[in-house]
């Protein structure tokens, strides 16, 4: 039932929190955090997910590698269904995900034992930790800082470690679940240009939840989550050409885009979407 | 917040070196051999003994000095009391009414040193240990407890996620602090049960913290396929040198030397 | 009347290996009625900075006068009530049974009569747009940008002159944001006056009066955001960025040879190009 170069389908998925361990800010009664789900994500595609605050879009990413089961429906991740307990660690290995907080993910003292973590719980020979080990923490610039305790790492250099540790798991599919959102500018970019460089390169697939607008404008495809429902989906151009939705949802137009929007509503070649300041330019200038 | 006993010093001495697991033996034998000193002259064998592994450490003498801070105080009032309090045979000088005795003086010097050998000896694992490496060397020497279903694997992984969080609410604990004060609470009541009542804004936010520390923390060790011990490997593999050797070799000395002065020799 | 600081110096954990000159020659005045932006890179210190207007931190030297009156560990109580500072993420910091109690916390200590506590918590709630249904529920049982805005009332209770914010709009989403940012506004319409530390240019263009940019624990810039967001090669080379619109029509400027005047926010954007358009477009 999976097409061959879908990564992730989710079949008319519903996820519903007990009472019991209502976590964030539900307020213990029965709500539906989504529901009636149904989307895929193509291997090697990058994929971004847009949503208000509470909007679900923490829900959906757990929903991806098992670390919730779906209420109803189903979710498949390279045709396992994480409802197949038997799967359970082959899903998890290959799709890693980076949470937000970036303190509350990283459980070695040091940076090279944290990276090691997984690779210690995959049973991973040693002999073949230490490339690993390297290679990961080189990609993401911290092979300088293997020895270094975590503590005396910035917010965006933790953030870092956080996929180094899941890189050298080998993933096929890495979800960044609002990673940037406690970040500082700078940090934010390194991190988006580090994934953007895995999916371009190691074909990772990249699923990147998020509410920074400018994160995302040359994603492949997005979703607009709210109150649980994908509301919209579509490139960025078709998206951010649709302010009334996007608004909607608690969000808004990149920077640039929204000036091209109103510019737009003068009746100056409507129709068209601006995304980067690159092509707003372009647009201007008449370079096409 | 400075924790004076556990800031691990790099280093390249045989202490460094030297496996955890030979460490932690050290450390714990010693313990027990200076308790179990009760003469001048086993004194005087176990100070010079643990000067001189002291010597080998490495270890700046601030250090060391920096670590018996915390009970300096303790130290020297028990010391005033004993020169004051204790009656022996023999009167060194007299005080205004107060006789000293020689008995008094070296019950004292005996105490100061046995409390200097054992922190010593304490701080040596630690300044020379990582906590890694100090919970993967539980971990180890706690292994044959599985038999009885004793979980090693998971309390030497509470103890290093433990540490790992320590500089963090220690952090933390200072900023609920000054944003509590910013917003007019009051930490310096002189009344004990106000003080304390006092530290309730900062105790909640700590603990809803924490609490969400924690289950974000195991939500991402599961999502990196933590299952637990079983089939795990490890990336550090703790090895028995030759460093292990001649520390463990040092250790029997002293612990022969000890047993002999106080069996055969009785000195 | 003002805030002003005088020669400030501060070390970090003097005397340890961490030690760190945190702020060095710092002067700055804070003028009443404004809104001022507080940026610099990460570790610049910008929240030092702050925690020396409200005595948190006490200076290795120089002084801090609030409204012409030295700041000395005595008369702090008294200025920490003029002075409300809002921490990063405020909302960690609450722990009462109910908002309602968690608002009143900073008047504790004033000993004030029930009904003048009442009528400042509710003045306080209006202002800050917490509705008063939500008033007798826990604090842990409400959402990330309703906490936050509690977390607010909590510190204007006490009815501050100043009002200091550390990066308030971080980790909200952008309707929150945006919220968030009319709030300050509203502060300062209400008399308040306004010190926040952001790290989006955008939101600094749209919202400040006024930019203090600090690096290295020095005051290097301020002014206006006009003045300081056409300093485009100072700001990058300390590691900050320029409003999206501003380094948009700097990219059109290079482009196409054509002199833009400055431009930092949106509405000014939209101006020049609607302007330019019933001119006969952009010539390239």
């Amino acid at each position: 039932m999976m097409e061959a170069n879908n990564f992730i389908e989710f079949h008319n998925v519903s996820f519903r929190y007990d009472s019991a361990d209502s976590g964030d800010g539900e307020d213990g009664e029965n709500v539906f955090a989504v529901s009636g789900i149904d989307f895929t994500v193509k291997q090697g595609e990058f994929v971004g997910i847009l949503g208000r605050n509470g909007s679900g879009k923490s829900t959906l990413a757990k929903l991806m590698n098992a670390l919730l089961i779906p209420t109803s429906g189903d979710v498949y991740v390279n045709g396992m269904n994480t409802r197949d307990a038997s799967w359970l660690w082959e899903i998890r290995k290959s799709v890693g995900m980076i949470f937000q907080n970036p303190d509350n993910q990283i459980v070695a003292s040091t940076v090279e034992d944290d990276v090691a973590f997984g690779l210690e719980n995959l049973g991973v020979p040693r002999e073949e930790m230490e490339p690993r080990i390297n290679d990961a923490l080189s990609v993401v610039g911290l092979a300088d800082r293997r020895l270094k305790e975590p503590h005396y790492l910035s917010g965006g250099q933790k953030q870092r470690l956080a996929i180094a540790g899941i890189l050298a798991m080998r993933p096929s599919c890495i979800v960044l679940d609002e990673s940037t959102a406690m970040l500082d500018p700078k940090g934010r970019d390194r991190i988006i240009s580090i994934v953007r460089e895995l999916n371009l390169r190691e074909k990772i697939t990249i699923i990147l939840i998020t509410h920074h607008m400018d994160e995302v404008v040359d994603c492949d495809r997005l979703f607009i989550i709210d109150k649980g429902r994908i509301i919209k989906s579509g490139t960025p151009g078709e998206i951010f050409s649709d302010e009334e939705t996007v608004v909607g949802a608690g969000l808004e137009l990149p920077p640039v885009c929204e000036l091209f929007q109103r510019l737009g509503l003068l009746g100056l070649r409507p129709g068209e979407t601006v995304l980067t300041k690159e092509a707003g330019v372009e647009f201007l200038t008449g370079v096409r | 917040m400075r924790i004076s006993l556990g800031r691990y010093i790099p280093g390249k001495s045989l202490f460094h070196k030297a496996d955890p697991r030979s460490k932690i033996i050290w450390t714990i034998v010693m313990m027990v051999f200076i308790l179990l000193c009760t003469t001048r002259w086993q004194y005087l064998m176990a100070t010079v003994f643990v000067m001189i592994v002291f010597l080998i450490s490495g270890i700046p003498l601030k250090y060391i000095l920096k670590s018996l801070r915390p009970v300096a105080v303790l130290m020297i009032i028990t010391t005033v009391f004993n020169l004051v309090f204790y009656k022996g045979t023999t009167v060194l000088f007299a005080i205004g009414s107060f006789n000293v005795y020689r008995e008094a003086l070296f019950l004292s010097i005996k105490m100061i040193l046995r409390i200097f050998m054992l922190i010593v000896s304490a701080s040596l694992l630690t300044y020379t240990t990582t906590s890694v490496a100090i919970t993967d060397g539980i971990e180890y020497l706690l292994r044959p407890l599985a038999i009885i279903k004793f979980p090693a694997h998971e309390i030497a992984m509470m103890m290093s996620i433990a540490l790992r969080f320590i500089p963090m609410f220690a952090d933390e604990t200072d900023k609920i602090i000054k944003a509590q004060s910013s917003r007019g609470a009051e930490f310096d009541s002189k009344n004990v049960f106000k003080k304390i009542k006092s530290y309730v804004p900062v105790l909640i936010p700590l603990f809803v913290g924490a609490f969400k520390s924690a289950e974000d923390m195991s939500v991402a060790m599961e999502s990196r396929c933590y299952r637990g011990g079983k089939g795990r490997t490890k990336f550090k593999v703790l090895k028995f040198t030759k460093y292990d050797l001649i520390l463990l070799i040092i250790t029997a000395v002293f612990c022969t030397g000890v047993i002999l002065m106080k069996t055969v020799f009785k000195i | 009347m003002s805030i002003k600081l005088e020669d400030i110096k501060y070390t970090y954990m003097p005397g340890t290996p961490f030690e760190k000159v945190a702020l060095s020659d710092l002067y700055l005045e804070i003028r009443e009625g404004e809104i001022l932006a507080l940026i610099g890179p990460t570790g610049s210190g910008k929240t030092t900075l702050l925690q020396h207007i409200n005595g948190l931190l006490r200076p290795d030297s120089g002084s801090v006068f609030i409204d012409g009156e030295e700041l000395t560990k005595k008369n702090l109580f008294k200025i920490r009530q003029k002075i409300g500072y809002v921490f990063q993420y405020p909302e960690q910091q609450l722990f009462e049974e109910t908002v309602f109690k968690d608002i009143a916390f900073g008047l504790n200590r004033l000993k004030l009569p029930e009904d003048e506590v009442r009528a400042r918590v509710y003045d306080a709630a209006r202002l800050v747009g917490v509705s008063e249904n939500l008033l007798e529920r826990s604090v842990f049982d409400l959402s990330g940008g309703e906490k936050r805005r509690v977390a607010i009332c909590g510190v204007l209770v006490t009815k501050p002159k100043y009002l200091m914010l550390d990066e308030p709009a971080s980790g909200l989403d952008p309707e929150g944001k945006n919220a968030m940012l009319r709030l300050l506004k509203t502060f300062r319409d209400a008399g308040i006056t306004v010190i926040f530390v952001s790290h989006n240019m955008n939101d600094v263009a749209e919202t400040a009066d006024r930019v203090v940019v600090i690096n290295d624990g020095r005051i290097e810039r301020q002014g206006t955001p006009r003045e300081i967001f056409t300093e485009h090669d100072f700001l990058s080379g300390i590691g900050l960025s320029v409003p999206d619109v501003t380094d948009f029509f700097r990219l059109l400027s290079e482009r196409t040879g054509v002199e833009i005047p400055d431009i930092i926010t949106l509405d000014e954007g939209y101006a020049y190009l609607r302007d330019v358009y019933s001119k006969g477009g952009i010539p390239s």
